[in-house]
Order: C-alpha cells, then sequence, then structure tokens
C-alpha cells in the first residue's frame, strides 16, 4: 500500500513532465512549419468580426509598437517608435512618460513630438522654452526643421498665447533665407502676425522673405533630386 | 491486480455483444469502404493556415478518409465512455464488482481499458474496409507507410477515451457526454492559441494566459498534421498521449475514490 502511495505522486509528476515537454516538442515542430510571410496577423483579424476587429487591430498595433521600442536596434530608430507610440497609445499618462524619455534624446528629428508637445509647458520640470526649442531646431538636419517649427507653431497656438510669444517663436526665421519653399507658411503667419501688431518693417520683410521662399525647391524635391544624383 | 484490471476490462468489451455495437460496426465498416477513395487530407487555398499546416513537412499525410475514421471512433468513444461508469453506478453493478477483491481504481483501469479495445477494435474494423474498399477499387494497396501512419491516428483514442472517462466519473451519462463534447469542441479551439501567439506582437500581455488556457486542454491537431512514420514527432506524440491519458486516469481515480457510490 505504502508502495503505491509513494509511486502515485511520481507518477503524476513525470507524466506532467512528460506531458510539457512532449507538448513543446510538437508545438514548436508545428510552429516552425509556419515561417511564411504569407501569415501574419492581419489573415487571423480578417476572419473576425468588424466589431471586435477594430479593438483588436488597436490593441495589437500599440502591441507592435511596443515591440519595436524594446527591440530597437539603434536611438534614433528607439525614439521613432516611442514618438510613434506616445501617439497612438491613447493614455495621457503613458504618453507624457514616453515624451519625457524622448526629450533626452535632443539630437534627432524623430523627438518633434516630444518637443512641441512640452513646449511652453506649465510644468516647469518637463517645460521647453522658445529658446529651447530653437536649439533644438538648429541640432536637427536642415531638410527636418520646417516640419519642427510648424508642430511647434501649432502647438503654441493651441495654447492660444499672446501674439508677442509668436512673434518671439518666429523672430529667428526673420535672420535665415528659407531653404525651401515649405516655408512659405511660415511667413505668411509671420506676415499676420505683423498686421497684427501693426509692425510694418517685419511685413515687408516678411513678404520678401515669402518671395525668395517661393523661388527655391521644396525639401521633397530636394531630397529626391539628391538621391537621384547618387544614383 | 493486472487479472483484476483485465477481468473487468472484458466485462467491458463483452458489451460489443449488444446488437446496438454490432450495427454500428457494419456502419462503420460500411462508411469506411465507401469513402476509400478520398484524398490526402487538405483544405481550399483560403486557409492558409490549415492548409499550411497539413500539407507542409516530411513525412506522410493522413487521408481524409481515416479522419472519418477517427471522428466515428471518437464518437464511439463519447458513448461508449461517458456512459458506461455511470450507468454501473445506477444499476449498483459498481457495488458489485467493487465489493468484490477490487479497487476502485482496478475497476476505473478496467474499464478504461475494455472502452479503449473496444474503440480500437472499431477503429481497425473501419481501417481494414477502407483498404479493403481501395484495393478493389483501384486494384492497389496503400503504401505501407502510409497505412502506418493512418494507424497512427488510434493514438488520438487512448487520451480521448480517458477524457471521457474522467467525465463520467463526476457526472451522470448525459451530463459526462455534453461535458465530453464540449471539451472537445473546446480543446479543437484552444488548439490554435500557439498558432495565434506566434503572430501576435511579443508585447501583448495576453501571452501567459491563453497558454494557461491552452494546457488545460489536449492538442488533438497534432495528429493529423504531416510527419515520418519514425522520428522524433512520433515519438513525441506517442509519449503525449501517453502522458495525457495518465493525467485524466489519475484525475478520474481520485474523484472515485472519493465518490460515495451509493448516492
Amino acid at each position: 500500500m505504502s508502495h503505491t502511495r509513494r509511486a502515485v505522486p511520481i507518477l503524476f509528476v513525470t507524466a506532467l513532465f512528460l506531458y510539457f515537454y512532449t507538448e513543446s516538442v510538437l508545438r514548436q515542430t508545428t510552429l516552425n512549419r509556419l515561417k511564411t510571410p504569407k501569415l501574419n496577423v492581419e489573415v487571423v483579424l480578417s476572419k473576425l468580426p468588424p466589431s471586435i476587429r477594430n479593438s483588436a487591430k488597436k490593441s495589437l498595433e500599440i502591441a507592435k509598437l511596443k515591440d519595436a521600442v524594446t527591440y530597437a536596434a539603434t536611438d534614433r530608430e528607439k525614439v521613432s517608435a516611442m514618438s510613434a507610440l506616445a501617439f497612438a497609445i491613447g493614455n495621457k499618462k503613458e504618453m507624457e512618460k514616453l515624451y519625457t524619455e524622448i526629450l533626452k534624446h535632443q539630437q534627432y528629428p524623430e523627438s518633434v513630438s516630444a518637443f512641441a508637445y512640452f513646449l511652453l509647458d506649465d510644468r516647469p520640470d518637463v517645460s521647453v522654452s522658445i529658446k529651447d526649442y530653437h536649439s533644438y531646431i538648429q541640432k536637427c538636419v536642415k531638410a527636418s526643421r520646417c516640419n519642427i517649427w510648424t508642430q511647434g507653431l501649432s502647438r503654441i497656438e493651441s495654447k492660444k498665447v499672446q501674439t508677442y510669444i509668436l512673434k518671439d517663436y518666429l523672430r529667428p526665421l526673420m535672420s535665415e533665407q528659407p531653404p525651401y519653399s515649405d516655408y512659405i507658411s511660415l511667413y505668411d503667419k509671420l506676415s499676420e502676425i505683423a498686421l497684427t501688431t501693426k509692425d510694418s518693417e517685419m511685413l515687408e520683410k516678411a513678404g520678401l522673405m515669402q518671395e525668395q521662399a517661393l523661388t527655391r525647391p521644396s525639401a521633397a524635391e530636394e531630397l529626391f533630386r539628391n538621391e537621384r544624383n547618387k544614383k | 491486480m493486472i487479472g483484476r484490471i483485465l477481468a473487468i476490462a472484458e466485462l467491458t468489451f463483452r458489451k460489443l455483444k449488444e446488437p446496438a455495437f454490432l450495427l454500428l460496426f457494419l456502419f462503420a465498416a460500411a462508411a469506411a469502404y465507401s469513402m476509400s477513395e478520398m484524398e490526402v487530407l487538405s483544405f481550399q487555398k483560403d486557409n492558409i493556415i490549415l492548409s499550411e499546416l497539413l500539407s507542409s513537412g516530411k513525412g506522410t499525410p493522413p487521408l481524409t478518409s481515416f479522419l472519418f475514421i477517427t471522428s466515428m471512433t471518437l464518437l464511439l468513444g463519447i458513448f461508449a465512455g461517458a456512459t458506461d461508469i455511470p450507468r454501473d453506478i445506477e444499476s449498483r453493478m459498481i457495488s458489485i464488482l467493487v465489493g468484490k477483491p477490487i479497487r476502485r481504481t482496478e475497476y476505473l483501469l478496467g474499464k478504461y481499458l475494455g472502452l479503449c479495445l473496444m474503440c480500437v477494435v472499431f477503429f481497425f474494423i473501419a481501417a481494414v474496409s477502407a483498404n479493403a474498399g481501395h484495393l478493389i477499387k483501384t486494384g492497389h494497396i496503400y503504401p505501407l507507410q502510409l497505412i502506418i501512419r493512418q494507424l497512427m491516428l488510434v493514438f488520438s483514442i487512448f487520451p480521448f477515451v480517458a477524457m471521457t472517462v474522467m467525465f463520467s466519473c463526476f457526472f451522470n451519462d448525459v451530463a459526462a457526454m455534453i461535458m465530453a463534447s464540449v471539451y472537445l469542441i473546446f480543446s479543437v479551439f484552444f488548439s490554435a492559441i500557439p498558432l495565434i501567439v506566434e503572430m501576435l506582437p511579443k508585447s501583448v500581455s495576453v501571452t501567459s494566459y491563453l497558454y494557461f488556457i491552452y494546457y488545460l486542454f489536449p492538442n488533438f491537431f497534432f495528429y493529423f498534421q504531416t510527419y515520418k512514420i519514425v522520428g522524433l514527432i512520433s515519438l513525441s506524440l506517442i509519449i503525449y498521449s501517453f502522458s495525457v491519458t495518465v493525467l485524466f486516469l489519475m484525475i478520474a481515480s481520485v474523484r472515485i475514490n472519493s465518490r460515495d457510490m451509493l448516492a
């Protein structure tokens, strides 16, 4: 009887071990057969009813972005993935946590969403001043600057700040030649501010800059031309 | 001990003499004969996952006719396995049996072996009929490897019967049949969990919960894949079948030993 009592737990543990072990072998073999590019989660999603599909799609999208952050090979890739994740996550606390992390990487244009988000923020520990934002713009490559200017502008405008702050923000544009035609809208905004503040000197200069910008190619055009020349 | 188990198994197996079982056997033989010309088990190209899983890999694939035979056998397993013990309890037959120097676990193992034997005989009759049908219709016999591969489907019967016997130790006959059927349906659905998890991004936090559910059900999908007769997969499949069987029978044994047979 005591032998039987001893044998039962041994048998149970052995069976359990063999179950997990052989299941793992069989499962791995099955999964190894599925390594084709045709097979992905979209195939499964397409079979789901539309009501479940949308929420599942969103959750999967976020999970994919989290994977992209975890497995990013370079800092730049990580910043890019974090920006995309912050945009998609739909949770303010999580988004701000990600943006705070991105602020540590000033050298990449991909950090723009974080810098723009914290531009003139009420919290001093995370707030990005106009001066800091300008220096961030200078650190980024020329082709990406217009986008950074625009994102910062729309963020400041959303805060409904006074016109002089907008003027301060855009002022550096008056002292540099417009590199691309994309800047036209920014000079247009400067003209609008000049009209509001009755600054005729600024209005004249903004008009001049706008004309110069019109003669320049767009950033995309120049990029395309450079690529073609390389080939 | 083995003698007593075999005696109970023989008693269970003798039920085959009942006309209902004989009719069922005849039907299985006729159905298997008529389906003997069905092709290798495959799916339409729309079902990329299933077709890829079933047809990929080196080795011998299962035949559609044998999928049918296995399903019929499992159906018999549900009917016979889920009803035998509850009916013995209801008719007080169990009190007579366990009143003799037979332990309840011995009774359970005897019942299990008897039911397995019944299902295996059923499977082999249908298999012989399918092979005979193929020979008569085409003048050729299946290659030996293909026959052995089809016969290996018999290993799916052992954990399945153990599962139905386990349910029959907990519920009455109808409830046990329903529970066994529902459990089978769930296990078919949950067999897809590893495939889904593999496709999901690694950051999805439900993976461990999904695997927890997955491990509660045997994966019957493993039995229908293409694999070599002699190899790691076939060996693993045999061990897998027996380990799952032992686990189910141990749960059943715990239940039958603690159960009030007069209630």
